[in-house]
Protein backbone atom coordinates (compact mmCIF):
# COMPACT_ATOMS: atom_id res chain seq x y z
CA UNK A 1 0.00 0.00 0.00
CA UNK A 2 2.85 2.35 0.89
CA UNK A 3 4.50 1.68 -2.48
CA UNK A 4 1.19 2.29 -4.24
CA UNK A 5 0.78 5.61 -2.45
CA UNK A 6 4.33 6.59 -3.35
CA UNK A 7 3.85 5.63 -7.01
CA UNK A 8 0.56 7.53 -7.14
CA UNK A 9 1.98 10.70 -5.61
CA UNK A 10 5.26 10.71 -7.55
CA UNK A 11 3.48 9.98 -10.82
CA UNK A 12 0.88 12.67 -10.19
CA UNK A 13 3.58 15.13 -9.23
CA UNK A 14 5.52 14.40 -12.42
CA UNK A 15 2.35 14.89 -14.49
CA UNK A 16 1.57 18.15 -12.75
CA UNK A 17 5.09 19.48 -13.24
CA UNK A 18 4.95 18.52 -16.92
CA UNK A 19 1.57 20.20 -17.30
CA UNK A 20 2.88 23.34 -15.62
CA UNK A 21 5.90 23.46 -17.91
CA UNK A 22 3.63 23.01 -20.92
CA UNK A 23 1.46 25.91 -19.79
CA UNK A 24 4.52 28.10 -19.27
CA UNK A 25 5.75 27.33 -22.78
CA UNK A 26 2.33 27.71 -24.41
CA UNK A 27 1.48 30.91 -22.53
CA UNK A 28 -2.19 30.57 -23.51
CA UNK A 29 -3.55 33.41 -21.39
CA UNK A 30 -5.77 35.69 -23.46
CA UNK A 31 -5.48 39.47 -23.39
CA UNK A 32 -9.15 39.79 -22.57
CA UNK A 33 -9.01 37.43 -19.58
CA UNK A 34 -6.73 39.05 -17.00
CA UNK A 35 -8.34 36.93 -14.27
CA UNK A 36 -6.37 34.01 -15.72
CA UNK A 37 -3.04 35.76 -16.17
CA UNK A 38 0.03 34.61 -14.33
CA UNK A 39 2.86 36.74 -13.10
CA UNK A 40 5.21 35.20 -15.65
CA UNK A 41 2.80 35.44 -18.60
CA UNK A 42 3.43 37.67 -21.61
CA UNK A 43 0.23 39.63 -20.97
CA UNK A 44 1.73 41.01 -17.80
CA UNK A 45 4.98 41.85 -19.57
CA UNK A 46 2.93 43.91 -22.02
CA UNK A 47 1.63 46.05 -19.17
CA UNK A 48 5.04 46.76 -17.72
CA UNK A 49 6.23 49.48 -20.18
CA UNK A 50 3.08 51.45 -19.49
CA UNK A 51 3.52 51.03 -15.75
CA UNK A 52 7.15 52.15 -16.01
CA UNK A 53 6.19 55.25 -17.98
CA UNK A 54 3.42 56.16 -15.55
CA UNK A 55 5.68 55.59 -12.56
CA UNK A 56 8.29 57.89 -14.07
CA UNK A 57 5.72 60.57 -14.72
CA UNK A 58 3.61 60.67 -11.59
CA UNK A 59 4.69 61.36 -8.02
CA UNK A 60 3.99 58.79 -5.34
CA UNK A 61 0.49 58.68 -3.86
CA UNK A 62 -1.09 60.23 -6.93
CA UNK A 63 -4.70 59.05 -7.26
CA UNK A 64 -5.23 57.08 -10.44
CA UNK A 65 -8.18 55.21 -11.91
CA UNK A 66 -8.11 52.69 -14.70
CA UNK A 67 -10.39 52.38 -17.69
CA UNK A 68 -10.58 49.31 -19.84
CA UNK A 69 -12.39 47.96 -22.85
CA UNK A 70 -12.94 44.63 -21.15
CA UNK A 71 -16.22 43.56 -19.60
CA UNK A 72 -16.57 44.72 -15.99
CA UNK A 73 -15.47 41.50 -14.27
CA UNK A 74 -12.28 41.20 -16.29
CA UNK A 75 -11.68 44.96 -16.22
CA UNK A 76 -11.55 44.71 -12.45
CA UNK A 77 -8.81 42.10 -12.63
CA UNK A 78 -6.95 44.17 -15.21
CA UNK A 79 -7.07 47.05 -12.76
CA UNK A 80 -5.68 44.77 -10.03
CA UNK A 81 -2.70 44.00 -12.26
CA UNK A 82 -2.12 47.73 -12.79
CA UNK A 83 -2.37 48.29 -9.04
CA UNK A 84 0.16 45.53 -8.44
CA UNK A 85 2.58 47.08 -10.91
CA UNK A 86 2.11 50.59 -9.48
CA UNK A 87 2.14 50.22 -5.70
CA UNK A 88 3.49 53.76 -5.25
CA UNK A 89 0.28 55.23 -6.65
CA UNK A 90 -3.22 55.13 -5.22
CA UNK A 91 -4.77 53.01 -7.93
CA UNK A 92 -8.51 52.71 -7.43
CA UNK A 93 -10.15 49.51 -8.60
CA UNK A 94 -13.51 49.92 -6.92
CA UNK A 95 -15.21 50.58 -10.25
CA UNK A 96 -16.34 54.00 -9.22
CA UNK A 97 -17.27 56.12 -12.21
CA UNK A 98 -18.40 59.09 -10.19
CA UNK A 99 -15.10 59.91 -8.60
CA UNK A 100 -13.87 62.14 -11.41
CA UNK A 101 -13.71 65.07 -9.04
CA UNK A 102 -11.26 63.14 -6.91
CA UNK A 103 -9.34 61.24 -9.54
CA UNK A 104 -6.43 63.12 -10.95
CA UNK A 105 -5.28 60.69 -13.57
CA UNK A 106 -6.65 57.80 -15.50
CA UNK A 107 -4.81 54.89 -17.04
CA UNK A 108 -6.68 53.78 -20.12
CA UNK A 109 -6.01 50.29 -21.34
CA UNK A 110 -6.77 49.01 -24.80
CA UNK A 111 -8.88 51.09 -27.11
CA UNK A 112 -10.91 52.65 -24.35
CA UNK A 113 -9.19 55.99 -24.89
CA UNK A 114 -9.44 59.02 -22.67
CA UNK A 115 -12.65 60.58 -21.59
CA UNK A 116 -13.47 63.85 -23.28
CA UNK A 117 -12.42 65.89 -20.30
CA UNK A 118 -9.22 63.91 -19.77
CA UNK A 119 -6.15 65.44 -21.38
CA UNK A 120 -3.68 62.91 -22.85
CA UNK A 121 -0.33 62.91 -21.12
CA UNK A 122 1.60 59.93 -22.38
CA UNK A 123 1.20 56.79 -24.37
CA UNK A 124 3.23 53.69 -23.74
CA UNK A 125 2.82 50.05 -24.58
CA UNK A 126 -0.78 48.93 -24.30
CA UNK A 127 -2.17 52.06 -22.74
CA UNK A 128 -1.99 55.73 -22.05
CA UNK A 129 -2.29 58.24 -19.27
CA UNK A 130 -4.55 61.24 -19.20
CA UNK A 131 -5.16 64.01 -16.71
CA UNK A 132 -8.33 65.57 -15.42
CA UNK A 133 -8.79 69.26 -14.81
CA UNK A 134 -5.59 71.16 -14.61
CA UNK A 135 -3.57 68.02 -14.00
CA UNK A 136 -2.68 65.07 -16.15
CA UNK A 137 -4.34 61.69 -17.11
CA UNK A 138 -3.42 58.32 -18.51
CA UNK A 139 -4.75 56.61 -21.62
CA UNK A 140 -3.48 53.95 -23.98
CA UNK A 141 -2.92 52.45 -27.36
CA UNK A 142 -4.93 49.60 -28.74
CA UNK A 143 -4.52 46.10 -27.54
CA UNK A 144 -2.48 44.17 -30.06
CA UNK A 145 -4.43 41.52 -31.95
CA UNK B 1 19.84 36.37 -5.96
CA UNK B 2 19.68 39.18 -3.39
CA UNK B 3 16.14 38.19 -2.48
CA UNK B 4 17.18 34.57 -2.01
CA UNK B 5 20.13 35.52 0.22
CA UNK B 6 17.96 37.91 2.19
CA UNK B 7 15.27 35.29 2.67
CA UNK B 8 17.83 32.78 3.89
CA UNK B 9 19.37 35.37 6.24
CA UNK B 10 16.01 36.30 7.75
CA UNK B 11 15.01 32.64 8.02
CA UNK B 12 18.30 31.99 9.81
CA UNK B 13 17.65 34.80 12.27
CA UNK B 14 14.09 33.58 12.84
CA UNK B 15 15.33 30.03 13.45
CA UNK B 16 18.08 31.23 15.78
CA UNK B 17 15.72 33.26 17.93
CA UNK B 18 12.88 30.74 17.81
CA UNK B 19 15.10 27.74 18.51
CA UNK B 20 16.36 29.34 21.70
CA UNK B 21 12.87 30.13 22.95
CA UNK B 22 11.32 26.84 21.82
CA UNK B 23 14.00 24.65 23.39
CA UNK B 24 13.90 26.69 26.57
CA UNK B 25 10.16 26.39 27.02
CA UNK B 26 9.71 22.89 25.58
CA UNK B 27 13.08 21.23 26.14
CA UNK B 28 11.86 17.68 25.63
CA UNK B 29 11.06 17.99 21.95
CA UNK B 30 12.00 14.53 20.76
CA UNK B 31 13.50 15.10 17.32
CA UNK B 32 15.74 17.67 15.75
CA UNK B 33 13.09 18.15 13.08
CA UNK B 34 10.57 19.12 15.77
CA UNK B 35 13.05 21.53 17.30
CA UNK B 36 13.78 23.16 13.97
CA UNK B 37 10.15 23.43 12.88
CA UNK B 38 8.64 24.48 16.20
CA UNK B 39 11.60 26.75 16.80
CA UNK B 40 11.02 28.44 13.45
CA UNK B 41 7.32 28.86 14.19
CA UNK B 42 8.27 30.41 17.52
CA UNK B 43 10.62 32.71 15.64
CA UNK B 44 7.92 33.73 13.16
CA UNK B 45 5.51 34.54 15.97
CA UNK B 46 8.15 36.55 17.84
CA UNK B 47 9.08 38.38 14.63
CA UNK B 48 5.41 39.17 14.04
CA UNK B 49 5.05 40.57 17.57
CA UNK B 50 8.34 42.43 17.21
CA UNK B 51 7.23 44.15 14.01
CA UNK B 52 3.85 44.99 15.51
CA UNK B 53 5.65 46.41 18.53
CA UNK B 54 7.90 48.54 16.34
CA UNK B 55 4.82 49.80 14.54
CA UNK B 56 3.10 50.69 17.81
CA UNK B 57 6.06 52.75 19.01
CA UNK B 58 6.71 54.25 15.60
CA UNK B 59 10.14 52.75 14.90
CA UNK B 60 10.80 52.04 11.20
CA UNK B 61 11.11 48.34 10.48
CA UNK B 62 14.30 48.89 8.52
CA UNK B 63 15.95 50.00 11.75
CA UNK B 64 14.23 47.90 14.37
CA UNK B 65 14.40 44.63 12.46
CA UNK B 66 18.16 44.42 12.90
CA UNK B 67 17.70 44.24 16.67
CA UNK B 68 15.40 41.22 16.38
CA UNK B 69 18.20 38.59 16.42
CA UNK B 70 19.21 39.91 19.83
CA UNK B 71 16.09 38.22 21.20
CA UNK B 72 18.05 34.99 20.96
CA UNK B 73 20.25 36.25 23.77
CA UNK B 74 17.43 37.59 25.90
CA UNK B 75 18.00 36.42 29.48
CA UNK B 76 14.98 34.13 29.26
CA UNK B 77 15.73 31.89 26.32
CA UNK B 78 19.23 30.83 27.25
CA UNK B 79 19.28 27.05 27.41
CA UNK B 80 18.94 26.02 31.02
CA UNK B 81 20.88 22.96 31.97
CA UNK B 82 18.34 21.94 34.58
CA UNK B 83 15.58 21.92 31.98
CA UNK B 84 17.51 20.34 29.16
CA UNK B 85 16.13 17.03 28.06
CA UNK B 86 18.35 14.02 28.28
CA UNK B 87 19.78 12.94 24.96
CA UNK B 88 17.28 10.75 23.16
CA UNK B 89 17.81 8.41 20.24
CA UNK B 90 15.72 10.53 17.87
CA UNK B 91 17.30 13.83 18.83
CA UNK B 92 19.42 13.82 15.69
CA UNK B 93 18.18 14.02 12.15
CA UNK B 94 18.56 10.30 11.77
CA UNK B 95 20.16 8.47 8.89
CA UNK B 96 19.84 9.87 5.41
CA UNK B 97 17.96 7.79 2.91
CA UNK B 98 16.91 7.89 -0.73
CA UNK B 99 13.56 9.33 0.38
CA UNK B 100 15.40 12.35 1.74
CA UNK B 101 17.03 12.69 -1.66
CA UNK B 102 13.64 12.57 -3.36
CA UNK B 103 12.27 15.19 -0.97
CA UNK B 104 15.25 17.48 -1.51
CA UNK B 105 15.00 17.04 -5.28
CA UNK B 106 11.30 17.95 -5.23
CA UNK B 107 11.98 21.00 -3.08
CA UNK B 108 14.70 21.98 -5.55
CA UNK B 109 12.27 21.64 -8.45
CA UNK B 110 9.74 23.77 -6.58
CA UNK B 111 12.45 26.32 -5.94
CA UNK B 112 13.21 26.54 -9.67
CA UNK B 113 9.53 27.01 -10.53
CA UNK B 114 9.31 29.66 -7.85
CA UNK B 115 12.47 31.42 -8.95
CA UNK B 116 11.02 31.66 -12.45
CA UNK B 117 7.72 32.96 -10.99
CA UNK B 118 5.84 30.19 -12.81
CA UNK B 119 3.71 29.21 -9.84
CA UNK B 120 2.82 32.50 -8.14
CA UNK B 121 -0.55 32.61 -6.40
CA UNK B 122 -3.04 35.06 -7.96
CA UNK B 123 -3.77 36.44 -4.50
CA UNK B 124 -0.16 37.52 -4.30
CA UNK B 125 -0.91 39.91 -7.16
CA UNK B 126 -4.37 40.87 -5.96
CA UNK B 127 -3.63 41.66 -2.33
CA UNK B 128 -0.68 40.03 -0.53
CA UNK B 129 1.87 41.59 -2.86
CA UNK B 130 0.35 45.10 -2.97
CA UNK B 131 0.06 45.13 0.82
CA UNK B 132 3.67 44.05 1.16
CA UNK B 133 4.75 46.72 -1.35
CA UNK B 134 2.95 49.39 0.60
CA UNK B 135 4.44 48.19 3.89
CA UNK B 136 7.85 48.23 2.22
CA UNK B 137 7.33 51.80 0.99
CA UNK B 138 5.97 52.91 4.38
CA UNK B 139 8.73 51.05 6.26
CA UNK B 140 5.98 49.69 8.48
CA UNK B 141 2.26 49.07 8.38
CA UNK B 142 0.50 51.44 6.00
CA UNK B 143 -2.71 51.92 7.95
CA UNK B 144 -3.98 54.59 5.58
CA UNK B 145 -3.74 52.23 2.64
CA UNK B 146 -5.50 49.44 4.52
CA UNK B 147 -8.27 51.73 5.72
CA UNK B 148 -8.93 53.46 2.39
CA UNK B 149 -12.63 52.92 1.66
CA UNK B 150 -11.94 52.16 -2.01
CA UNK B 151 -9.48 49.45 -1.09
CA UNK B 152 -11.74 46.78 0.34
CA UNK B 153 -10.71 44.26 -2.32
CA UNK B 154 -7.30 43.90 -0.68
CA UNK B 155 -8.93 42.35 2.40
CA UNK B 156 -7.61 44.94 4.84
CA UNK B 157 -8.88 42.95 7.82
CA UNK B 158 -6.75 39.90 7.12
CA UNK B 159 -3.91 39.18 9.55
CA UNK B 160 -0.76 40.85 8.33
CA UNK B 161 2.10 38.55 9.25
CA UNK B 162 2.69 37.45 5.67
CA UNK B 163 2.85 40.90 4.01
CA UNK B 164 4.96 42.08 6.94
CA UNK B 165 7.41 39.24 6.34
CA UNK B 166 7.56 40.03 2.63
CA UNK B 167 8.03 43.74 3.27
CA UNK B 168 10.78 43.03 5.79
CA UNK B 169 12.58 40.87 3.23
CA UNK B 170 12.39 43.76 0.80
CA UNK B 171 13.61 46.25 3.38
CA UNK B 172 16.60 44.12 4.36
CA UNK B 173 17.41 43.47 0.70
CA UNK B 174 16.87 47.15 -0.18
CA UNK B 175 14.29 46.38 -2.90
CA UNK B 176 10.87 44.87 -3.02
CA UNK B 177 10.29 42.41 -5.83
CA UNK B 178 8.13 39.33 -6.16
CA UNK B 179 11.20 37.29 -5.37
CA UNK B 180 11.41 38.93 -1.95
CA UNK B 181 8.15 37.16 -1.21
CA UNK B 182 7.93 33.91 -3.11
CA UNK B 183 11.07 32.25 -1.73
CA UNK B 184 9.27 32.07 1.60
CA UNK B 185 6.97 29.49 0.07
CA UNK B 186 9.99 27.24 -0.47
CA UNK B 187 10.79 27.67 3.21
CA UNK B 188 7.22 26.75 4.17
CA UNK B 189 7.35 23.64 1.97
CA UNK B 190 10.66 22.60 3.51
CA UNK B 191 9.36 23.14 7.03
CA UNK B 192 6.18 21.18 6.30
CA UNK B 193 8.22 18.24 4.99
CA UNK B 194 10.55 18.46 7.96
CA UNK B 195 7.59 18.48 10.36
CA UNK B 196 6.17 15.32 8.78
CA UNK B 197 9.55 13.58 8.86
CA UNK B 198 9.95 14.46 12.52
CA UNK B 199 6.45 13.26 13.42
CA UNK B 200 7.01 9.88 11.76
CA UNK B 201 10.44 9.46 13.35
CA UNK B 202 9.13 10.51 16.74
CA UNK B 203 6.58 7.72 16.47
CA UNK B 204 9.47 5.37 15.70
CA UNK B 205 7.46 4.08 12.77
CA UNK B 206 9.04 1.41 10.58
CA UNK B 207 11.75 2.93 8.43
CA UNK B 208 10.01 2.10 5.17
CA UNK B 209 6.92 3.98 6.37
CA UNK B 210 8.98 7.02 7.26
CA UNK B 211 10.49 6.97 3.79
CA UNK B 212 7.18 6.33 2.09
CA UNK B 213 5.45 9.06 4.04
CA UNK B 214 8.18 11.54 3.25
CA UNK B 215 7.96 10.82 -0.49
CA UNK B 216 4.16 10.91 -0.61
CA UNK B 217 3.76 14.08 1.44
CA UNK B 218 6.51 15.98 -0.40
CA UNK B 219 5.22 14.87 -3.80
CA UNK B 220 1.63 15.76 -2.99
CA UNK B 221 2.52 19.18 -1.60
CA UNK B 222 4.91 20.02 -4.44
CA UNK B 223 2.40 18.80 -7.00
CA UNK B 224 -0.46 20.95 -5.83
CA UNK B 225 1.64 23.97 -4.90
CA UNK B 226 3.11 24.01 -8.39
CA UNK B 227 0.05 23.24 -10.46
CA UNK B 228 -2.41 25.30 -8.44
CA UNK B 229 0.00 28.23 -8.03
CA UNK B 230 0.65 28.51 -4.31
CA UNK B 231 3.91 30.49 -4.21
CA UNK B 232 3.52 33.81 -2.45
CA UNK B 233 0.11 32.91 -1.05
CA UNK B 234 -0.88 32.43 2.56
CA UNK B 235 -2.27 28.92 2.28
CA UNK B 236 1.21 27.52 2.86
CA UNK B 237 1.15 28.89 6.40
CA UNK B 238 -2.05 27.08 7.32
CA UNK B 239 -0.71 23.90 5.72
CA UNK B 240 2.44 24.20 7.81
CA UNK B 241 0.45 24.90 10.99
CA UNK B 242 -1.76 21.89 10.29
CA UNK B 243 1.13 19.44 9.90
CA UNK B 244 2.98 20.90 12.89
CA UNK B 245 -0.20 20.74 14.99
CA UNK B 246 -0.88 17.20 13.80
CA UNK B 247 2.61 16.18 14.85
CA UNK B 248 2.02 17.60 18.31
CA UNK B 249 -1.38 15.93 18.72
CA UNK B 250 0.10 12.58 17.70
CA UNK B 251 3.18 12.82 19.90
CA UNK B 252 2.99 11.72 23.53
CA UNK B 253 2.14 14.62 25.84
CA UNK B 254 5.21 16.06 27.55
CA UNK B 255 6.03 18.83 29.93
CA UNK B 256 6.40 22.06 27.98
CA UNK B 257 4.31 20.86 25.05
CA UNK B 258 1.71 23.52 25.85
CA UNK B 259 4.16 26.21 24.74
CA UNK B 260 4.70 24.49 21.40
CA UNK B 261 0.96 24.10 20.86
CA UNK B 262 0.64 27.80 21.66
CA UNK B 263 3.33 28.72 19.14
CA UNK B 264 1.65 26.72 16.36
CA UNK B 265 -1.76 28.21 17.21
CA UNK B 266 -0.32 31.73 17.31
CA UNK B 267 1.42 31.19 13.98
CA UNK B 268 -1.84 30.02 12.41
CA UNK B 269 -3.75 32.98 13.82
CA UNK B 270 -1.13 35.41 12.52
CA UNK B 271 -1.34 33.91 9.04
CA UNK B 272 -4.94 34.03 7.86
CA UNK B 273 -8.44 34.40 9.23
CA UNK B 274 -8.85 30.65 8.70
CA UNK B 275 -5.97 30.26 11.14
CA UNK B 276 -8.01 31.72 14.00
CA UNK B 277 -10.48 28.80 14.20
CA UNK B 278 -7.57 26.44 13.63
CA UNK B 279 -5.83 27.96 16.65
CA UNK B 280 -8.99 27.55 18.72
CA UNK B 281 -9.44 23.90 17.69
CA UNK B 282 -5.80 23.18 18.38
CA UNK B 283 -6.03 24.62 21.89
CA UNK B 284 -9.31 22.87 22.68
CA UNK B 285 -8.03 19.56 21.30
CA UNK B 286 -4.83 19.84 23.30
CA UNK B 287 -6.74 20.59 26.48
CA UNK B 288 -9.26 17.77 26.06
CA UNK B 289 -6.47 15.34 25.23
CA UNK B 290 -4.53 16.39 28.30
CA UNK B 291 -7.60 16.12 30.49
CA UNK B 292 -7.98 12.44 29.53
CA UNK B 293 -4.52 11.60 30.81
CA UNK B 294 -5.47 11.55 34.46
CA UNK B 295 -3.69 14.78 35.28
CA UNK B 296 -5.23 16.97 37.95
CA UNK B 297 -7.66 19.59 36.54
CA UNK B 298 -5.49 22.38 37.94
CA UNK B 299 -2.49 21.09 35.99
CA UNK B 300 -4.55 20.80 32.82
CA UNK B 301 -5.90 24.31 33.33
CA UNK B 302 -2.40 25.71 33.80
CA UNK B 303 -1.23 24.00 30.63
CA UNK B 304 -4.24 25.31 28.73
CA UNK B 305 -3.55 28.83 29.93
CA UNK B 306 0.09 28.53 28.91
CA UNK B 307 -0.90 27.27 25.47
CA UNK B 308 -3.47 30.04 25.03
CA UNK B 309 -1.28 32.95 26.07
CA UNK B 310 0.65 33.47 22.84
CA UNK B 311 -2.34 33.02 20.50
CA UNK B 312 -4.37 35.33 22.71
CA UNK B 313 -1.78 38.08 22.26
CA UNK B 314 -1.66 37.57 18.49
CA UNK B 315 -5.43 37.44 18.08
CA UNK B 316 -5.89 40.36 20.47
CA UNK B 317 -3.49 42.54 18.48
CA UNK B 318 -5.24 41.56 15.26
CA UNK B 319 -8.69 42.41 16.63
CA UNK B 320 -7.38 45.65 18.10
CA UNK B 321 -5.96 46.74 14.74
CA UNK B 322 -9.09 45.75 12.85
CA UNK B 323 -11.40 47.51 15.33
CA UNK B 324 -9.24 50.60 15.69
CA UNK B 325 -9.16 51.24 11.95
CA UNK B 326 -12.63 49.90 11.18
CA UNK B 327 -11.27 47.29 8.80
CA UNK B 328 -13.63 44.37 9.30
CA UNK B 329 -15.42 43.57 6.07
CA UNK B 330 -19.11 42.80 6.16
CA UNK B 331 -18.58 40.43 3.24
CA UNK B 332 -16.70 38.04 5.53
CA UNK B 333 -19.83 36.56 7.02
CA UNK B 334 -23.57 36.50 6.67
CA UNK B 335 -26.58 34.64 8.01
CA UNK B 336 -26.32 30.85 8.07
CA UNK B 337 -28.36 29.33 5.27
CA UNK B 338 -28.70 25.58 5.63
CA UNK B 339 -30.79 25.37 2.48
CA UNK B 340 -27.65 25.94 0.48
CA UNK B 341 -26.16 22.69 1.69
CA UNK B 342 -27.17 20.69 -1.38
CA UNK B 343 -25.85 23.32 -3.76
CA UNK B 344 -22.61 23.74 -1.81
CA UNK B 345 -21.97 20.00 -1.58
CA UNK B 346 -22.67 19.59 -5.28
CA UNK B 347 -20.23 22.38 -6.11
CA UNK B 348 -17.71 21.00 -3.65
CA UNK B 349 -17.96 17.71 -5.46
CA UNK B 350 -16.72 19.27 -8.67
CA UNK B 351 -14.22 21.65 -7.06
CA UNK B 352 -12.55 18.92 -5.02
CA UNK B 353 -11.89 16.80 -8.09
CA UNK B 354 -9.86 19.53 -9.71
CA UNK B 355 -7.24 17.83 -11.91
CA UNK B 356 -4.49 19.47 -9.85
CA UNK B 357 -5.20 17.05 -6.99
CA UNK B 358 -5.04 13.96 -9.20
CA UNK B 359 -7.68 12.20 -7.13
CA UNK B 360 -5.94 12.76 -3.80
CA UNK B 361 -8.94 14.67 -2.48
CA UNK B 362 -10.41 11.21 -1.85
CA UNK B 363 -8.25 10.73 1.23
CA UNK B 364 -10.50 13.19 3.07
CA UNK B 365 -13.01 10.36 3.26
CA UNK B 366 -10.55 8.44 5.44
CA UNK B 367 -11.02 11.01 8.20
CA UNK B 368 -13.78 8.98 9.92
CA UNK B 369 -11.37 6.03 10.14
CA UNK B 370 -8.62 8.27 11.46
CA UNK B 371 -11.07 9.62 14.03
CA UNK B 372 -11.54 6.10 15.35
CA UNK B 373 -7.85 5.21 15.47
CA UNK B 374 -6.53 6.00 18.91
CA UNK B 375 -3.23 7.48 17.75
CA UNK B 376 -4.72 9.89 15.25
CA UNK B 377 -8.12 10.75 16.66
CA UNK B 378 -7.28 14.20 18.01
CA UNK B 379 -5.35 15.21 14.92
CA UNK B 380 -8.18 13.90 12.75
CA UNK B 381 -10.69 15.85 14.81
CA UNK B 382 -8.59 18.97 14.21
CA UNK B 383 -8.68 18.43 10.44
CA UNK B 384 -12.38 17.54 10.47
CA UNK B 385 -13.35 20.62 12.48
CA UNK B 386 -11.26 22.83 10.24
CA UNK B 387 -12.97 21.33 7.20
CA UNK B 388 -16.40 21.81 8.77
CA UNK B 389 -15.48 25.45 9.43
CA UNK B 390 -14.94 25.92 5.72
CA UNK B 391 -18.32 24.30 5.06
CA UNK B 392 -19.89 26.69 7.56
CA UNK B 393 -18.29 29.63 5.75
CA UNK B 394 -19.75 28.43 2.46
CA UNK B 395 -23.17 28.19 4.07
CA UNK B 396 -23.02 31.64 5.58
CA UNK B 397 -21.18 33.72 3.02
CA UNK B 398 -23.03 36.77 1.73
CA UNK B 399 -21.39 36.37 -1.69
CA UNK B 400 -22.20 33.81 -4.38
CA UNK B 401 -21.42 30.46 -2.68
CA UNK B 402 -20.88 28.62 -5.96
CA UNK B 403 -18.19 31.03 -7.11
CA UNK B 404 -16.61 31.00 -3.65
CA UNK B 405 -16.50 27.21 -3.50
CA UNK B 406 -15.10 26.86 -7.00
CA UNK B 407 -12.34 29.39 -6.40
CA UNK B 408 -11.33 28.38 -2.88
CA UNK B 409 -12.18 24.73 -2.16
CA UNK B 410 -9.16 23.15 -3.89
CA UNK B 411 -6.69 25.31 -2.00
CA UNK B 412 -8.54 25.05 1.31
CA UNK B 413 -8.11 21.32 0.82
CA UNK B 414 -4.40 22.02 0.59
CA UNK B 415 -4.56 23.07 4.26
CA UNK B 416 -5.73 19.59 5.19
CA UNK B 417 -4.32 17.01 2.80
CA UNK B 418 -0.63 16.96 3.82
CA UNK B 419 -1.74 16.57 7.45
CA UNK B 420 -4.19 13.81 6.51
CA UNK B 421 -1.43 12.02 4.59
CA UNK B 422 0.70 12.23 7.72
CA UNK B 423 -2.11 10.73 9.80
CA UNK B 424 -2.57 7.93 7.28
CA UNK B 425 1.08 6.93 7.58
CA UNK B 426 0.91 7.11 11.36
CA UNK B 427 -2.18 4.88 11.33
CA UNK B 428 -0.48 2.51 8.89
CA UNK B 429 2.48 2.23 11.24
CA UNK B 430 0.21 1.16 14.07
CA UNK B 431 -1.62 -1.32 11.86
CA UNK B 432 1.30 -3.01 10.11
CA UNK B 433 3.59 -3.21 13.09
CA UNK B 434 1.49 -3.39 16.23
CA UNK B 435 3.66 -2.50 19.18
CA UNK B 436 4.11 0.24 21.71
CA UNK B 437 4.10 3.40 19.64
CA UNK B 438 4.37 5.58 22.64
CA UNK B 439 2.29 7.00 25.37
CA UNK B 440 -0.90 7.69 23.50
CA UNK B 441 -1.10 4.61 21.31
CA UNK B 442 -0.82 2.49 24.43
CA UNK B 443 -3.90 4.14 25.83
CA UNK B 444 -2.37 4.92 29.14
Amino acid sequence: MCAAFAAWSVGACALELYRSLWLVAADPWAADAPSTWRLSSSQVSRLEPLAEAVRARLPAETPVTVSSVLRPGEAFFECLWVAYLLPELRVRCDGSTTAASQETFRVALGASGPAEDCRPVLRAGVGSLCAYGSTIGLVAADLPP
Amino acid sequence: MTALITTIAILGAVMLVGYRWATWLDPRMPTLEARLVLGTLWGFVLLHLWLRGLDLVGVPWSLGAYIFPALAWWPGPRPRRDREAPAEPAARLGGWSPSDGVAIALIAVYTVFTQRLWNVHPDFVYHWGPKASRFFLADGIDHGYLAAPWNTHIHPDYPIFLPSLYALTGLVGRAFTAHAAVYWSVAFLSLSVLACRGALRDLQAPVWLVHGGLIVITSAATMFATGYLQAGGADWLITLAMVAGTGLLIAPPRAGQAWSIGAVAAFAAAAKIEGVPLAAFLLVGFTIRLSTTGLRPAVVLRAALRASSLPAVVIGLWLLRVARHGLFQASNTGPFDGQRLGLVLETLGSAWWTPNWHGMSAIVFLLPVLLIARTTRFAAALAALQGLTYLFIYLSTPVDPVALVLTTAPRLLFHLLPAIWLMIFVALAVVVEPRDYGWWACGR
